[in-house]
């Protein structure tokens, strides 16, 4: 998968979750701060990218790797978990 | 003459015959311990199956096929309506549309307002998880004590990879909370499950807040979705004789205390207190049928009133601790 | 409420004891009931504690909370009615607290499929017990117990019905239940935390619930007519209240207002103020959000008044018992009125900044008069109770 593939994936994923359009997930934003993101929403989020990429994604993951709780990454923080996690 | 519609419903462990029991019988049979409370019918709104069997050979029925209603993201916030299930999804609007018509304002529903709702056998997470338990091929009688080891850690496996955790939430009681916040209630709430008794006891509830003023305006709602694939095995294993056509409905009256006629009609309740001693001498009382679970009682009533040209609408329940005569009169 | 409603029965069946007397010896021991999980192997599983019943002997019911129910029914009854059991002249209610049973995987892809729905299991649970009464069947979640407690207390009060038998019933610690509350975020699936410790409500430290299950019930009867039999009047309850957040489908209100609004609405029913309440029960799940809400709306209703009133919790000992707890708990409640002393706050280590109360670490011996119990459930579902002294044991 390209990276504007993949960039667009995990947008797809935030917007879901958000229940906005796509059109609307900036790689800028917050999860929680500017999508609204809220607990149930990023459980959802993990849920989808797992899926979607056939991946392992812990909460832990993003404190280990990001150094901040799900809640506090943004939307292109989300795509370099992924990306490190196909390798 | 006036035309009355008579529905009583009785105990289905009482094991008695049906007959029709006229609702006047009831003060001759039992002292009145209570005389009537009123209660104004200000607003209401139902989802409507197409026909409904009530009594004894008794149809109701709605002329317009009516099975899901949609909420659309104007009405309800997207992520709420994300969450929602079909129970959810078909009170909440009827919630929105009874409160409507009854004129209540954001202020009467935030501080004044309580919710008392019953709900069927739901369980949104069950119906979601069905294709995760298919998949999860091995059964419980495996005798190998190897895979046995790793049985549950494989289960938990399947179930999590399958289904998305936004629908863990949709449970027996989530109707309530998104009733509330839709409407931004925060007022008292009583919520029972998973039959037409539990409907009388929650309009019990609703009276006794009214009265004792706790709250200004009752929402009184009910539930069920009676074709879920969960909600068809329960009764099939329960109610075999009485689930003819099973259908999915809710439905939301506004309630205030008073003894005039509300905006819509007045509704009058008669209760005695009887202990289960003389259950016996109750008689044979026709058994409102299991097509929409706890949801049929209030829906005999509403199609009654819209359809009917009724003037009254009675409507009884007998139970172990005496009997609950609900009078309808049509404003 | 109108009229004082009096206790004058209770059963217990839970992880600490399986009856009031053990129940009671163990809060106050402390002996918590929490271990590794018996029930099934958790290899692989992401929960490893709960808190089981244990020595409670063979089941003859499949759905166990119907079995711990009968338990503490007959207890409650024996106590309060002797071995007659209810007068048949008397109209009594079962008003009880229950969570939809969950359909185990393994029986949903089976031809011999079978659940129980909340009505089977009151059927079920009157006729092991060998009762007949109305069943008054309340599914508020973590607060349902409490609702069942309060609402028949209310009826009571007004002469609606003359006896009821109010509590709740769990048997959620099954991996069905374990994983759909995993999946939720809500218990502490830390497999390096010992179990013993793993329930620490208000600690800095502290990540989810563990769950228990058991049941209790109280027989609840105006006290003029307790009085008039020389039953027992083992507490009283004098008010209750209840309010939604309308906030969260599971997260409560942060600063804690709909807590806040349920527990006015019980001191008023109760026709006191706050400064009169000798301690608080607090519900104290150890999830983050729980506890930290609670927190904040315990200070707000304290505010100005005594932040010194002593809260304490009960969860350490028994573990979350969802739809039974309340009522458990409001067992809890009532052998700490009955010995004048309240019961610690298990494992509270280092307590969080924004947890600050006047917290319960061990036996308390001090006067009690009216205690307040919390109970808060998924939804924004908020039910409070106050109930208060009843005789001495010298009386």
């Amino acid at each position: 998968m390209n990276d504007s593939d993949l960039e667009l994936s995990v947008r797809r994923a935030v917007a879901e979750t958000a229940a906005i359009h796509v059109s609307q997930v900036q790689k800028s934003q917050v999860l929680r701060d500017h999508l609204g993101l809220d607990s149930i929403d990023l459980m959802e989020l993990i849920f989808l990218l797992e899926r979607q990429f056939q991946i392992k994604l812990k909460r832990s993951d993003f404190i280990e790797v990001l150094g901040k709780n799900p809640g506090q990454a943004t939307v292109s923080e989300v795509t370099e978990l992924v990306r490190g996690k196909l390798g | 003459m006036r035309k009355r519609v008579v529905v009583s419903t009785s105990l289905r462990n009482a094991g008695v015959e049906p007959h029709l029991l006229d609702v006047d019988e009831l003060p001759r049979k039992y002292p009145i311990m209570e005389t009537s409370e009123y209660l104004q019918l200000d607003g209401y709104h139902f989802a409507a199956p197409t026909s409904l069997s009530v009594g004894s050979g008794l149809v109701l029925s709605e002329g317009t096929e009516a099975e899901t209603t949609e909420l659309t993201q104007e009405t309800v916030e997207p992520k709420q309506l994300k969450i929602m299930a079909k129970p959810d999804r078909l009170l909440t609007q009827a919630a929105l549309a009874a409160v409507k018509q009854a004129g209540l304002t954001d202020s009467d529903l935030k501080t004044d307002t309580g919710i008392y709702v019953t709900t069927g056998y739901q369980t949104g997470f069950g119906e979601f998880a069905l294709p995760a338990a298919r998949s999860f091929t091995r059964g419980s009688d495996t005798q190998d004590s190897e895979l046995e080891t790793n049985y549950w850690a494989d289960f938990a496996k399947a179930v999590t990879e399958s289904v998305n955790p936004r629908f863990l939430f949709a449970s027996i009681d989530s109707p309530l909370f998104h009733v509330s916040k839709a409407l931004g209630i925060q007022g008292p709430s009583v919520i029972m499950s998973p039959s037409a008794a539990q409907w009388f006891q929650v309009l019990r509830a609703a009276w006794r807040d009214l009265k004792d003023g706790k709250v200004r305006f009752a929402l009184l709602c009910a539930t069920a979705e009676m074709r879920s694939t969960l909600s068809r095995l329960q009764n099939a294993r329960m109610n075999p004789s009485e689930l003819r056509t099973p259908v999915d409905t809710a439905t939301c009256m506004v309630l205030r205390k008073g003894t005039a006629p509300g905006r819509i009609a007045r509704i009058s309740l008669r209760r005695t207190r009887h202990p289960h001693s003389n259950f016996g001498e109750l008689g044979s009382v026709p058994e409102l049928n299991a097509d929409a679970g706890p949801v049929t009682p209030s829906l005999a009533i509403l199609l009654s009133l819209k359809n009917s040209g009724a003037k009254e609408i009675h409507l009884t329940r007998i139970d172990h601790d005496g009997a609950l005569a609900v009078q309808v009169s049509r404003r | 409420m109108r009229q004082r409603v009096a206790i004058t029965g209770l059963g217990i069946v839970s992880a600490i004891g399986n009856c009031v007397n053990e129940f009671a010896d163990s809060l106050f021991a402390p002996k918590a009931g929490i271990h590794p999980i018996t029930l099934f192997n958790t290899k692989g599983f992401p929960v490893k504690s709960a808190a089981e019943i244990r020595n409670f002997g063979p089941f003859t019911y499949p759905d166990r909370k119907v079995a711990y129910a009968a338990r503490a029914i007959t207890e409650a009854i024996a106590q309060s009615f002797g071995e007659n059991g209810v007068p048949r002249e008397k109209v009594t209610v079962l008003s009880l607290g229950l969570k939809h049973n969950f359909v185990s995987f393994p029986e949903m892809v089976s031809a011999n499929f079978i659940t129980i729905g909340p009505d089977e299991c009151a059927q079920q649970i009157s006729k092991a017990a060998g009762i007949q009464a109305s069943p008054w069947i309340y599914t508020a979640a973590c607060t349902a117990s409490t609702v069942a407690i309060g609402t028949a207390a209310r009826a009571v009060a007004d002469g609606e019905i003359d006896v009821a038998i109010a509590g709740g019933t769990s048997s959620c610690v099954s991996p069905e239940w374990l994983l759909t509350y995993a999946l939720m975020g809500a218990l502490n699936t830390d497999a390096n935390c010992a179990a013993e410790t793993a329930c620490r409500p208000f600690d800095r430290n502290r990540t989810g619930m563990i769950l228990g299950e058991g049941a209790g019930f109280l027989i609840l009867e105006r006290e003029s007519s307790a009085r008039a039999r020389n039953a027992p009047v083992l507490a009283r309850i004098c008010g209750f209240g209840s309010s939604l957040d309308a906030y969260h489908v599971s997260d409560p209100c942060p600063d804690g207002a709909g807590a806040l609004s349920a527990m006015n609405a019980a001191l008023k029913d109760a026709r006191i103020n706050p400064e009169d309440l000798s301690a608080i029960n607090a519900h104290a799940t150890g999830t983050l959000k729980n506890d930290s809400a609670e927190a904040a709306a315990i200070r707000r209703l304290l505010d100005g008044v005594s932040h010194e009133t002593p809260v304490f919790a009960t969860k350490p000992f028994t573990g979350h018992l969802l739809a039974a707890s309340g009522a458990v708990e409001t067992i809890a409640v009532v052998s700490c009125l009955t010995q004048q002393k309240l019961h610690p706050t298990l494992n509270l280590v280092d307590v969080a900044s924004d947890c600050k109360l006047n917290h319960v670490l061990k036996n308390r011996h001090l006067p009690l008069r009216y205690i307040l119990k919390n109970s808060f459930g998924f939804g924004g579902q908020n039910a409070c109770m106050v109930l208060e002294k009843g005789d001495s044991l010298d009386e």
